[in-house]
C-alpha cells in the first residue's frame, strides 16, 4: 500500500523544470511507499537548538557534494546565475564553521542527508528529491518536530538563506546590495547601490 | 598609582576606563553582571544572519523585571558590552534647549550643565565613537568640530522619503551614526556586525584590554552587589558575587564609578543603605530611582503601490534624519526626531521557500515597496515614576526590578500628533490609505534615563555637576541615570561625552 506525498508539479513547470525530469514525476502529485513517508515524518525533536550540538566534526566531501546540489538546484531552478564554483568554497568553509562549532550542526545535516538519499531513491535521482523535500506539502502532527520538519527549518531554509546573499543571486534582479552580503565600503555608494536613476 | 572600580562594561564604562587608562598612573578593575562575549566572529554572524538561533536572548533581562510601561526585557543587554551589542548606533546630539527643560516649558528641571559645557565633550566622544555625519550641519552647533567620518550620499531610498518631506517643507539632514566609515561595508546584518564597523563598547573593550591589559581587569558574571562606605563620606569599595564560583566577595579601591545603566545605578545605590545612609547612598533627600523617564517611539508603515527603480534596503540602518520637530517650538509638549526608508516587502529566499517562480517574483519585487517612518520623542518625568528594589535574585543574581510609572496627558496627545504626521509622509509619498499600519511603543531600558539625576544641590539631586554623589569624596555615576531629563535625541552619544568629561575632571583632580 502507499501514501500519496504531495506537491505541486505546475509549479515545477513554472520553474522551468526540464522535461526529462518532469517526465519522470506522476501528474497528480509524488507517491511513496510508505516507508519513505514514515521516514521523513518520523518524529525527530521539538527543541529549538540543533540536535546533538555537543556533536562536533567535519562533513565528508561526499555529504558535502550532496548538500551543495540542493544551491545547484536552487541557481538553476530559479536562473540566478551565480557563480557556483566560488560559492562552493564559501559555503563549505561555513558549513565547517557550523559543524566544528557548538552548537554544531553536524547530526542535523546527517539527519537531513539520510532524507536526501531516501527521497532520492524512491524518485529515481537526487535532482527530484530536492523539489519534494522542499515544497511537498506535507501533513503531520507537529510537523516541525518531524525529520523533515527539522532539515527544512535548520537545514535547507539555512542553506538557501545563505547562498541568495553570499553567492550574490539576488544580482540577477539588478540589485548590487542585500543583506549579509557584503555590499562595499559605506564612504562609497557606488558600491552598495543601482545606478542612479 | 590609584586604584579605581567601575561598576559595568557597557559604553559609559569602556570610555570612562579608556580615557583614565590614557590620562594617568590609574588601574581599573571592572565589574559585568553577564558574561562574556565575542566580536566580528564568523560563526556567531553567521548564526545572527541567518537567524538561526535569537543572538542575544541569553543577555537579556529576566521576565520578572518586566512591565507593560516600561520593558526591560529584550531592551537592554546584560553581557560584556551591554546593550551597545545590539544598538542601532545613532548618535544625534543633545540640542541646547534641552538643557533648559525646566526654564522652557515648566516641566521637570534644568541640567546644571549646559551645551556649551558639553560641547568639546561631544567632539571628543564622536572620536571615539567613530562616528560619521555631516559636519557642516550647524544644528546643532558644532564650533568647527569635524567628525572623524563624513557622511555618505543619502541612499536611493532616501530619496523617495525626501521627495515627500520636502512637499511638506519638513527639513532633514544626514543621520550621525557610530559606523566607522572607512570599515563599513554595508552588509545589513548590524546588530551583529561582522567587521565592528558598528561601535560596540564589546569590541572596544577587546581592544582596550589588549592594549593596556597590565592596568585593567574585567570580572564577568561578577555582579556588583553592594557599594561600601566607611562612614557617610568615604567608598571603600565594593561587594560583589562571583557567579562561578558562588562566592560572595569585597574588592577595595580608592575610588567607585558606577556605570551600570539607569536601572542598575539606581537599585545598586538603594541596596547599598547603611547606618549612614539609611534610605541608600546619596538618597538623603530621596531622589536615587525617581524620574525615571525615556523614549516612546513611533511608527508608521505603508507599502508604495510601485518599485519602478527595483529599490531594496541598500544599508540596514537609518542614513536619513529629521530634526524638524525636535525644535524649541515643540520642546512643551514633547519633541520628536525620525528617519524614514523603503524596503521590499519580503526576501528572496522567503520566495524560494515559498516556491514563487521567479517571473512571478520579478514581478512583486517592481510592483510594490515598503516605505516606513519611525521616531522617537521626549517623555516628561513624571511624579508616579520610579525604580525600588525587588526582593528576589534574577539569573544574573541581581536584585529584581520594581517599577512605577506615571504619564503625562500631553505626551500621550503628542505620540498621537507625531503619528499623524508620519501617516501625512507616507499618503504624500503615494502610499495608500488602505495599507497604512501605525503604531507605539511605550518607553524601554534602552534609553532610560534620570534615576539618579544631577543636580546642584542634594536637595534636587543624586549626584553634582561632575557626577560624583552628593556628600561622598569619591563615588560617582556615570550612566543615562545622571540625566536630568531625556531630550528627544538618543542619549548614548551624551553619555560618552559625560564619561570622557568626567575622566577629564578626575585625572585633573587627583
Amino acid at each position: 500500500m502507499n501514501s500519496e506525498f504531495k506537491f505541486d508539479r505546475r509549479k515545477l513547470i513554472k520553474l522551468g523544470f526540464s522535461a526529462g525530469v518532469l517526465a519522470t514525476l506522476p501528474t497528480a502529485g509524488c507517491v511513496f511507499a510508505d516507508d519513505v513517508t514514515e521516514t521523513l515524518l518520523q518524529f525527530a525533536s521539538d527543541s529549538d537548538s540543533p540536535v546533538d550540538s555537543a556533536l562536533t566534526g567535519s562533513l565528508s566531501q561526499d555529504e558535502f557534494d550532496t548538500l551543495f546540489s540542493l544551491c545547484e538546484y536552487v541557481d538553476s531552478a530559479w536562473s540566478f546565475g551565480a557563480n557556483m564554483s566560488v560559492y562552493r568554497q564559501q559555503l563549505q568553509a561555513d558549513l565547517e564553521l557550523k559543524t566544528q562549532r557548538q552548537p554544531s550542526y553536524l547530526a542535523e545535516y546527517r539527519s537531513a542527508l539520510e532524507l536526501v538519499d531516501r527521497v532520492a531513491q524512491s524518485a529515481g535521482s537526487g535532482e527530484e528529491a530536492w523539489p519534494t523535500l522542499l515544497f511537498s506539502d506535507a501533513t503531520a502532527e507537529e510537523f516541525a518536530a518531524t525529520k523533515l520538519g527539522r532539515a527544512r527549518r535548520f537545514v535547507f531554509a539555512e542553506i538557501i538563506g545563505h547562498q541568495i546573499p553570499i553567492s550574490g543571486a539576488f544580482k540577477s534582479f539588478g540589485l548590487i546590495n542585500y543583506r549579509g552580503y557584503f555590499g562595499g565600503p559605506y564612504a562609497l555608494p557606488a558600491s552598495y547601490r543601482r545606478a542612479e536613476l | 598609582m590609584s586604584s579605581v572600580i567601575i561598576v559595568g562594561s557597557g559604553v559609559a564604562g569602556t570610555i570612562l576606563a579608556r580615557q583614565l587608562l590614557a590620562s594617568g598612573d590609574v588601574e581599573v578593575t571592572m565589574f559585568e553582571a553577564g558574561p562574556e562575549f565575542k566580536a566580528g566572529d564568523r560563526r556567531i554572524w553567521l548564526d545572527h544572519m541567518l537567524g538561526s538561533s535569537d543572538t542575544y536572548a541569553p543577555f537579556v533581562d529576566d521576565p520578572r523585571d518586566e512591565n507593560e510601561w516600561f520593558g526591560l526585557r529584550r531592551s537592554r543587554l546584560l553581557m560584556k558590552g551591554g546593550t551597545t551589542n545590539h544598538w542601532g548606533g545613532l548618535t544625534p546630539r543633545f540640542k541646547p534647549e534641552d538643557f533648559e527643560l525646566k526654564s522652557r516649558t515648566g516641566f521637570g528641571v534644568d541640567w546644571p550643565i549646559g551645551y556649551d559645557d558639553m560641547a568639546p565633550f561631544y567632539a571628543q566622544a564622536e572620536v571615539l565613537l567613530g562616528i560619521t555625519g555631516d559636519s557642516d550641519n550647524d544644528d546643532p552647533p558644532r564650533y568647527g568640530a569635524r567628525f572623524p567620518f563624513d557622511h555618505t550620499d543619502y541612499t536611493m531610498g532616501d530619496r523617495i522619503v525626501i521627495d515627500a518631506l520636502e512637499s511638506m517643507d519638513i527639513t532633514y539632514g544626514h543621520m550621525s551614526i557610530a559606523r566607522n566609515g572607512n570599515r563599513c561595508i554595508t552588509t545589513g546584518t548590524c546588530d551583529y556586525c561582522p567587521v565592528n564597523a558598528r561601535y560596540t563598547a564589546l569590541y572596544d573593550l577587546e581592544l582596550l584590554q589588549a592594549e593596556q591589559g597590565d592596568w585593567l581587569t574585567l570580572k564577568t558574571e561578577s555582579p556588583v552587589t553592594r557599594v561600601l562606605m566607611d562612614g557617610k563620606t568615604q567608598c571603600r569599595g565594593v561587594e560583589y558575587m562571583d557567579l562561578k564560583s558562588g562566592e560572595q566577595q569585597t574588592l577595595d579601591a580608592d575610588a567607585v564609578f558606577v556605570c551600570s545603566g539607569t536601572i542598575e545605578s539606581c537599585k545598586l545605590l538603594l541596596a547599598s543603605a547603611d547606618s549612614d545612609w539609611a534610605d541608600g547612598v546619596g538618597n538623603d533627600s530621596g531622589h536615587v530611582g525617581r524620574h525615571l523617564t525615556g523614549h516612546p517611539v513611533m511608527f508608521a508603515m505603508g507599502v508604495l503601490p510601485e518599485n519602478p527603480g527595483g529599490l531594496g534596503e541598500e544599508l540596514g540602518f537609518d542614513s536619513l534624519i529629521s530634526r524638524h520637530f525636535d525644535s524649541p517650538e515643540y520642546q512643551h509638549k514633547g519633541k520628536m526626531w525620525f528617519s524614514g526608508g523603503v524596503g521590499a516587502t519580503s526576501t528572496f529566499e522567503e520566495q524560494v521557500l515559498a516556491n514563487v517562480p521567479r517571473a512571478e517574483m520579478a514581478s512583486t519585487f517592481n510592483s510594490e515597496l515598503r516605505m516606513s517612518v519611525g521616531g522617537e520623542m521626549e517623555q516628561f518625568e513624571h511624579p508616579d515614576n520610579r525604580v525600588t528594589l525587588g526582593k528576589e535574585r534574577t539569573r544574573q543574581g541581581l536584585l529584581t526590578t520594581n517599577i512605577e510609572v506615571g504619564v503625562h496627558e500631553i505626551n500621550l496627545k503628542t505620540r498621537q500628533e507625531h503619528i499623524d504626521t508620519f501617516v501625512r509622509i507616507l499618503k504624500s509619498a503615494g502610499c495608500s490609505d488602505a495599507g497604512i499600519q501605525t503604531g507605539a511603543f511605550n518607553p524601554d531600558g534602552a534609553h532610560a534615563s534620570a534615576t539618579c539625576r544631577m543636580s546642584q544641590s542634594d536637595a534636587d539631586g543624586v549626584v553634582d555637576p561632575n557626577l560624583q554623589v552628593h556628600g561622598t569624596d569619591n563615588l560617582f555615576v556615570c550612566s543615562n541615570a545622571v540625566f536630568p531629563s531625556i531630550a528627544a535625541a538618543n542619549p548614548t552619544l551624551t553619555v560618552s561625552a559625560l564619561a570622557v568629561r568626567l575622566a577629564s575632571h578626575f585625572a585633573a583632580s587627583n
